[in-house]
């Protein structure tokens, strides 16, 4: 391996390490922060990433996230499951008072 | 492919050094910069590594978009136009091998819950728009870089599917968008497709081109001919050892390929004509050997600095067939400053172009040696032709010429002791 080759490999090495660090990305949809993850699709899974995604607005994000609890308890009531309780704000970044 | 064209960088030490930097450090930006904003933080597993591929996958593709440039200032500073290549080439290849691991890490993610659903995750019909986004991306990618591995395919075609790529470079953003990025992404998709216009208008449709007329043809040799064109407007900026691309068009009786091909140069004149010499070597090549006078040519460049290396040092020229070019308009400038040893090697009789010219010019200058040597069909015995060891001490070597012989005699500079630093060549692969 050349030396600039190392070099480059090394600070490619470095730049990943500091990101993990650093950075945070984009709001992405998880087991953790989405309620039904189990019981969705993994193509509604995308769409509702995108749907979290789009929003600007706090309101407009929690009326849809109400919406998705209630399709999900429905799916988890046909199928005999219940599903938890405490449950992470997906909207939570667009709060005005954060 | 047209004649081979021979163009070391041939800046001087510093400029070297940093220019060998720069490339790198313009695709680690390329790369990382997306990357580092799309870490996906606390994620973890299969997830990550696709989210990481995909950015590290797309942002190889944006640098391999940007080293297919054909700038002459941007090819100085990256180290020659011939490195671009390679790079372009290499990124493009190593960013649909990373792509592929974009779908395969996203199935294995799901596939602790179900093999039904980690199938479901990548199968192409049972994806919503933004899957099908990704698809038509890496379909894209598959067939345009399975063509541009092709070299047996007609130039014509092979150009229009390797756009194929370009189009990967522009669906994939909607991929994203689709997968709902919308912020920070956008400089990204327009800064590539604004720099795919920036190569298809300035270099193929030839905005960075200037115009030039056909002013003289001559036959040095066999299926070699030699095309004097004098600017129809500003004069190109070239000296010795460098090469331009030219695109011939139509003239009173003759009907140009219009495509833009690489020739070294054999002479500037002062009016600031330019000579190149061409080989038939291709369809279009073979062609160009009935060329008239007055016929319309654009002309883009120059680039390289095939020879500067070793100015002021004493130096060993190995030539073959038209790979002649680059020493004939070092020679004819008359800029050789220290020793020089030719060693012209060429098929027959009737193949070695400028022969009697080089046999004149070595003649009125001391410093010039000239071996000339017609080695028939078969390969030319270069153990036996090349300089020894002890005469190779302090020679910078120079070599241009068909790939074979190339690899050859450096493999044979090699064992008689020259070092790499000493030993300057480049190969040309403009597909």
């Amino acid at each position: 391996m050349t030396r600039s080759r190392r070099n480059a490999v090394l600070a490619l090495l470095g730049l990943a390490m500091a990101a993990s660090v650093g950075a945070r990305g984009p709001w992405r949809a998880d087991e953790g922060n989405t309620v039904g993850w189990q019981l969705m699709s993994p193509e509604e899974r995308i769409e509702h990433q995108a749907r979290i995604r789009s929003f600007t607005d706090y309101d407009a994000c929690h009326a849809y996230q109400l919406e998705h609890h209630r399709l999900m308890e429905a799916r988890a009531a046909e199928r005999g499951l219940r599903l938890p309780s405490v449950r992470r704000d997906a909207c939570a970044h667009l709060r005005r008072d954060r | 492919m047209p004649a081979p064209t021979c163009a070391g960088t041939g800046e001087g030490g510093a400029m070297k050094r940093v220019s060998r930097v720069l490339l790198p450090m313009l695709v680690l930006a390329l790369v990382g910069g997306p990357v580092w904003w799309a870490w996906p933080g606390t994620l973890g597993g299969w997830r990550s590594v696709a989210i990481v591929t995909g950015w590290l996958g797309y942002g190889l593709l944006f640098a391999s978009l940007v080293t297919m440039l054909r700038e002459p200032w941007l090819a100085r500073v990256l180290g020659g136009l011939g490195r671009m290549y390679a790079w372009h080439h290499h990124l493009g290849v190593l960013a649909y091998l990373v792509l592929l691991l974009h779908p395969v890490a996203l199935a294995m993610e799901a596939l602790p819950e179900s093999p039904a659903i980690a199938w479901a995750s990548v199968a192409p019909l049972q994806q919503g728009a933004a899957g099908w986004l990704g698809w038509a991306a890496l379909l894209c990618l598959m067939i345009g870089l399975g063509v541009a591995l092709s070299p047996r395919l007609a130039y014509g075609r092979w150009r229009a599917l390797h756009g194929l790529l370009a189009l990967a470079v522009v669906v994939s953003p909607a991929h994203l968008v689709m997968l709902g990025l919308e912020q920070w992404l956008w400089w990204m998709p327009v800064l590539a497709i604004g720099v795919l216009f920036w190569r298809v208008l300035r270099a193929d449709c030839g905005l960075a081109a200037l115009p030039h007329v056909v002013a003289q043809v001559a036959h040095p040799a066999r299926a070699v001919v030699e095309i004097t064109l004098r600017p129809m407007a500003r004069a190109l900026a070239a000296h010795a050892g460098q090469f331009v691309l030219v695109a011939f068009h139509d003239g009173p009786h003759f009907q140009g390929c219009h495509e833009y091909h690489p020739f070294t140069l054999t002479a500037i004149e002062p009016d600031g004509s330019l000579r190149v010499g061409i080989k038939a070597l291709g369809d279009c090549t073979r062609h160009m050997q009935t060329l008239e006078a007055g016929v319309a040519a654009r002309v883009q460049g120059p680039f390289g600095d095939f020879g500067a290396a070793g100015s002021g040092r004493p130096a060993l020229w190995i030539a073959g067939g038209i790979g002649i070019a680059p020493f004939m308009a070092l020679l004819r400038a008359g800029t050789v400053a220290a020793p020089v040893r030719l060693i012209y090697l060429y098929r027959e009789a009737a193949d070695g172009a400028y022969h009697d010219e080089l046999v004149t010019l070595a003649d009125a200058d001391p410093d010039v040696t000239l071996v000339a040597h017609a080695s028939g069909d078969g390969a030319p015995d270069l153990a036996a032709i090349l300089p020894e060891a002890d005469a190779l001490a302090g020679v910078e070597c120079f070599l241009c010429g068909p790939p074979g012989l190339v690899d050859a005699a450096v493999a044979l500079l090699r064992a008689r002791g020259a070092a790499d630093e000493h030993i300057h060549f480049e190969r040309f692969e403009f597909r």
